[in-house]
């Protein structure tokens, strides 16, 4: 426990020392790369950990930006309350795409995300009344509660620590009865091909590390699509927090309830989940 | 005057309906061209994905290079069967030298299906990349390859680069099931995609027969490109577009059958285009993904693959 604590204050400490020391522009840079950093979490748990490819994350994160752009700017939702929203229509449109796709082992769920992501980009685009085309949205910056994260430096520390506490309850689902269980799974179908466990890791690590470019450069739209977010971003935005419910799409879900489904797997799983959604 | 005359009346009304069969023939003849090309997409990945268990998500990059390398020899005033028959050359040297530079090494060190699905994606990438920087990204047309008046054959009308797109995906169709089905080489081919193992313990050179599926799957993936070239516009992103419809067809036909590539290509064009006819043209690409769900959910084994089943 008082290990626990000293390592979180070193953590908020590096933060909080950071952000008003360096410069702003450095913080920007430091921001994508968090966001990116969330985005790979994402597809490490999905590919490194059970072992399913997804091409389509740039759609999800897509739909978690504009989730968040939309629900603060027609409705006026808080930011707290519109990421985790963002993050539980990911999770069923990530369940609707995942389930028909792992039911059938090899590439198909590759296929399916790579169609998908591409889908969404051009339904975005399209789809002018509600998203605003080529010419995109302009969102005001995250506010929690009375204070405005308009300076680099505010987003730098929201995208900070959302990072630590995602990457902290990833660890832990990993080492949970359902990571365990996205391991079998990886492994059962590494073992059907005769090969070893280190191997899937590798690809694991290949295909989170690829995935940031993956998106923008693997699709089409890719290009128009990122330089549309970062115009949302330049209004200051939540898309950093969107994209990374966004990445938390569930095909992972999918694939565990249809696998393994272990009694009562699901349900946690989804709260979990939806916690970390709600940080 | 004449058209306010038109409106109203019996005859009008047989004429109106003349018109739209016009139209739905019109919609069909332009979904079966478009499908050709979209079945020809479908035909490399079957072949590579049937010879080498590796779905290729550079295909469509590859295309895209070749395309390019069609652009750069007629830009410097190659005559046309030079430039088209060293792009298509080009892209199939592109394929085997993945195949050969790329997976085989990783395959030595037993690398996973994952693993080689992921270093196609780096592939894309890289070949993306390479292209920016070699071509830029500004939008370019690509000349037409045939042109004149449009056909009227009875009631239709085609246009002859629809009909030459038509012949061409056909007749390569064709050309690849004559060489699987009556040479040595396409034999042993037909063997490799069954069984690696025993057909290596056969002596077939398997090594060699899997430069060859990428060769010429990857040729008629930039066959696919340079003849869609003209009827969209060429830039470093153009074929996903392609990519994801020559999955899609790949898919509703099984994914592992040839024929079915072809005809899930032609089925994919024709819906495509009645939904972009009477519904809206922004479907085209949303449509390839529904399509690619709804094969998944209903009939996993698309129409004309064998159920799936695996060795473990």
């Amino acid at each position: 426990m008082a290990r626990r604590i000293v390592r979180g204050a070193l953590i908020a400490g590096i933060l909080g020392v950071t952000a008003f020391t360096l410069p702003s522009y450095f913080l920007y840079i430091l921001s994508l790369a968090g966001i990116w950093a969330i985005a790979a979490i994402g597809l490490d748990l999905l590919t490194g950990v059970a072992g399913q490819i997804s091409i389509g994350h740039a759609g999800f994160m897509a739909i978690g930006a504009y989730t968040v752009a939309l629900l603060s700017l027609r409705l006026e939702v808080p930011f707290w309350l519109a990421l985790p929203a963002a993050g539980l229509l990911n999770a069923l449109i990530g369940l609707a795409l995942g389930l028909p796709a792992l039911r059938l082992s090899g590439p198909y769920l590759a296929i399916a995300t790579l169609g998908f992501g591409v889908a969404v980009v051009e339904i975005l685009r399209r789809w002018e009344p509600v998203t605003g085309g080529f010419m995109g949205l302009k969102v005001p910056p995250p506010a929690l509660g009375p204070w405005s994260l308009r300076s680099d430096a505010a987003q730098y520390l929201l995208i900070g620590t959302l990072l630590v506490l995602l990457a902290g309850i990833a660890i832990r689902l990993i080492r949970s009865p359902f990571g365990r269980a996205w391991i079998a799974l990886r492994d059962r179908e590494a073992a059907a091909q005769a090969a070893g466990i280190s191997l899937a890791q590798d690809a694991g690590g290949l295909s989170a590390g690829a995935s940031g470019g993956v998106d923008p450069g693997g699709s089409p739209a890719g290009l128009h699509h990122r330089s549309r977010l970062r115009r949302l971003r330049g209004g200051g935005t939540g898309h950093p927090g969107a994209w990374q419910m966004g990445r938390f799409g569930r095909p992972r879900r999918g694939s565990l309830r249809n696998r393994s489904g272990g009694p009562g797997g699901d349900p946690h799983l989804g709260h979990r989940s939806r916690r970390a959604g709600g940080v | 005057m004449a058209k306010a005359w038109r409106m109203g009346g019996v005859s009008d009304r047989r004429e109106d309906r003349g018109a739209r069969m016009d139209l739905l023939i019109r919609y069909l003849a332009g979904g079966l061209s478009a499908g050709a090309l979209y079945g020809l997409m479908a035909l490399g990945l079957v072949l590579i994905y049937r010879a080498s268990e590796v779905v290729n998500f550079g295909h469509g990059d590859l295309a895209m290079v070749s395309t390019f390398a069609a652009y750069t020899l007629l830009r410097a005033h190659a005559p046309l069967p030079l430039a088209l028959g060293g792009a298509v050359l080009f892209g199939a040297a592109l394929g085997a030298l993945a195949e050969r530079g790329l997976l085989r090494p990783a395959r030595r060190r037993r690398a996973t299906p994952l693993t080689l699905v992921v270093l196609t994606l780096g592939l894309a990438l890289v070949l993306n990349g390479l292209a920016g920087l070699l071509w830029g990204h500004e939008i370019r047309t690509f000349p037409g390859l045939v042109s004149g008046p449009p056909l009227r054959l009875g009631p239709a009308v085609i246009t002859r680069e629809q009909l030459f797109n038509l012949a061409v995906g056909l007749l390569l169709a064709l050309a690849l099931y004559a060489f699987l089905r009556f040479t040595r080489t396409g034999l042993a081919l037909r063997a490799v995609t069954q069984n690696p193992e025993v057909a290596r313990l056969m002596g077939i050179p398997v090594d060699r027969i899997l430069i060859l599926a990428w060769g010429v799957g990857v040729g008629l993936g930039a066959i696919a490109g340079i003849l869609a070239a003209p009827l969209i516009y060429l830039e470093p992103n153009a074929m996903l577009p392609l990519l994801i419809k020559g999955f899609a067809a790949a898919v509703l036909g099984g994914m592992t059958s040839l024929p079915g590539a072809v005809i899930g290509g032609w089925l994919l064009g024709i819906l495509e285009n009645l939904a972009a006819g009477y519904i809206a043209t922004e479907l085209k690409t949303p449509l390839a993904f529904a399509l690619i769900v709804a094969v998944l959910v209903v009939r996993p084994a698309g129409l004309l693959g064998r159920p799936i089943s695996h060795r473990v």
